[in-house]
């Protein structure tokens, strides 16, 4: 599906002679709606165990007043997300173009982090998946949870499609976000605690650097904000005509919202319960199970079995859309057939997941793990930030660049100065100097 | 419309149970009295091994008067103790709770150490107010938890080392398989 031909194609003239976001492409809120689907596969990707584990530390010295930096770093992804589809639409490739169109060596490193996703984080997610599956099923052990869950995600894989895949994650994501919700109308939550949370505050406790990058590193997945723009291929979002492309790119924002704030609303429901429940006592939850057993007391008994439900979706979708994402990657980046329903993505996806599931034995703790990618995440979008920023600036992007447009400007800036903020940050960090 | 309708009473079946569940919870967190104060315990009934469980009381003075020497204890199971890590203060007290005032004591990282009887167990949790006494048995089940490998740097270096012979691996792959040449991105 990708184009090689980088000289200038006939679309690349029309858009040259057209003023940057000069076109009026009105289209209806209905309709904007009724198109939302692949901003559900990527939230349902991006909310995963990490949004619990991080969740669960910042709501633990903070409660509810950290709200304010989901809001930030998801707008950042916002950003990102909506680079990446402009890029597609203006040079018709998609994500890992993106980095070797600048330098090769960009895509060295691209498909090296893709296959850590793939396998890295693919193990975490599978390892909490299985745990959650352990909480609905009490009488599982850890292990046949993990071959189950491992054995669904890759049948899905390799006999699915990208539509049912994207339905399914539909459903995911509504039950991620209903699950966590309940928690919250069961525990109750403080509006004013919620309302303060907007504003942004450092916590007297100090922890505010490392809980930034922790939330950076949940919210703007390095690698999974060019998923979107795979999406965009999966369901052939291309035309020749720019006006045509500008119609599209409306209704992408309109999913690229879902996506991107998907986040920031479920961390509502799970920072709201810790500020209920935990917050008040000083307690630091560490486990997973740390979080169940702090919410049964008050919510009920039930509560574990919606709370792994919960769990369950947000890890499993998650192995299935960052392993998916390292699949699309590699295939790009090795110039053979990149849709989903091609032998080479489907023998990546599958051949990645058996190594994550073999690594299960070593029974490594997969919020550790996820503690690592979540680093490694941040650290990987300093480079992802500067990639897209500078496409965003590009002449090469014609219609799409920013040009006059003030808010792109403002956001690009914002995700550049997360980006440079947290990539740094971690690279320090990687010879022990913290800040 | 079909869809938007099975989603609202999928909805509405989650809320709904968890509803059910909150009224149960009740049962556990039952708000009682001690003296003049009235006291509600927070404790879970599941408990996996090797994670921490916290008990959290609840004091509430609805009284116009101040309440004063407030305590509560902690005692472990009998003759299982050693079955649980517990390195907190096993009593706790409030000198006083002004008319009026709601507050919190916890014995929070109760956990049960890995490999020992997985069975229903009761600590109790013993209240005093002023002259006033009360206790509450906290049964709980303990679950059979994952058990993790300490986090240790070698844990990062073997994901290292299989990333790098995975990403060997794929290169071989698409060279000798799929693509039978290096074609790559230029």
């Amino acid at each position: 599906m990708s184009v090689a031909e980088d000289k200038l194609a006939p679309w690349m003239k029309e858009d040259a002679l057209v003023e940057p976001w000069s076109l009026k492409v009105g289209i209806p809120f209905k309709e904007r709606v009724k198109d939302l689907g692949a901003g559900a596969l990527v939230a349902a990707t991006f909310i995963g165990s990490g949004d619990v584990a991080v969740g669960a530390t910042a709501g633990g010295y903070f409660g509810l007043g950290y709200w304010w930096a989901y809001w930030v770093t998801c707008a950042a992804a916002w950003a990102a997300m909506d680079i990446s589809a402009r890029y597609w639409l203006a040079r018709k490739k998609p994500g890992v173009w993106m980095f070797t169109d600048i330098h090769w060596i960009l895509g060295i490193f691209l498909a090296i982090f893709a296959v850590y996703f793939g396998v890295g984080n693919v193990n975490s997610q599978i390892g909490v998946a299985g745990q959650a599956l352990t909480g609905l099923f009490p009488s599982l052990s850890w292990d046949v949870a993990n071959i189950i869950v491992a054995l669904a995600a890759m049948a899905l894989v390799w006999f699915g499609s990208y539509n049912l895949t994207e339905k399914l994650f539909f459903w995911l994501l509504l039950m991620i976000v209903a699950s966590f919700y309940a928690a919250l109308v069961a525990t109750g939550v403080s509006v004013a605690d919620a309302a303060r949370g907007l504003l942004p505050a450092v916590d007297p406790k100090g922890q505010f650097n490392s809980i930034f990058q922790a939330i950076a590193g949940t919210n703007i997945n390095g690698a999974a904000v060019l998923l979107f723009s795979y999406t965009m291929m999966e369901k052939g979002q291309w035309h020749d005509s720019l006006t045509e492309r500008a119609k599209i790119l409306t209704k992408a924002r309109a999913d690229n919202l879902l996506a991107s704030f998907g986040a920031a609303v479920t961390a509502l429901a799970i920072l709201g319960v810790i500020n209920q429940i935990i917050y008040p006592h000083g307690i630091i939850p560490r486990k997973i199970e740390d979080f169940a057993s702090l919410i049964e007391p008050v919510a009920g008994s039930w509560s574990i079995y919606v709370f792994s439900l919960g769990l369950f979706a947000a890890s499993f979708s998650t192995a299935i859309g960052n392993g998916m994402l390292a699949a699309y990657i590699l295939t790009d980046y090795f110039q053979v057939s990149t849709e989903a329903s091609s032998l080479p993505f489907r023998v990546v996806y599958v051949g990645n997941a058996l190594i994550a599931t073999a690594l299960l034995v070593m029974r490594i703790d997969p919020i550790f793990l996820k503690t690592v990618t979540s680093a490694m995440n941040a650290m990987f979008f300093g480079v992802v930030g500067l990639v897209l920023f500078y496409w965003s600036v590009s002449p090469k992007l014609g219609y799409f660049r920013n040009g006059k447009n003030i808010w792109l400007w403002a956001l690009s800036l914002l995700m550049l100065a997360i980006a440079l903020h947290v990539g740094v940050f971690n690279i320090f960090a990687l010879f022990g100097i913290k800040f | 419309m079909r869809k938007r309708l099975v989603v609202l009473l999928v909805l509405a079946l989650f809320l709904g149970l968890f509803s059910a569940g909150g009224v149960w919870a009740q049962e556990v967190g039952k708000a009682f009295k001690v003296g003049a104060a009235e006291v509600t315990v927070f404790a879970p009934r599941t408990v996996w091994e090797g994670t921490n469980a916290h008990v959290i009381i609840k004091f509430e003075n609805h009284t116009n008067q101040p309440i004063k020497d407030i305590k509560a204890t902690l005692a472990l199971p009998k003759g299982e103790e050693k079955r649980f890590s517990y390195k907190g203060k096993t009593e706790l007290t409030l000198p006083e709770l002004k008319a009026g005032e709601t507050k919190y004591l916890a014995f929070t990282y109760i956990s049960p150490v890995l490999g020992k009887e997985l069975k229903d167990y009761t600590a109790v949790v013993g209240l005093e107010v002023g002259d006033a006494k009360g206790s509450f048995n906290w049964t709980f089940s303990v679950r059979p938890g994952a058990r993790f490998r300490q986090n240790t740097p070698e844990i990062v270096s073997t994901i290292m080392w299989v990333t790098i012979g995975m990403v060997i691996f794929w290169f071989l792959v698409f060279k000798f398989y799929f693509n039978r040449s290096w074609k790559l991105i230029p």
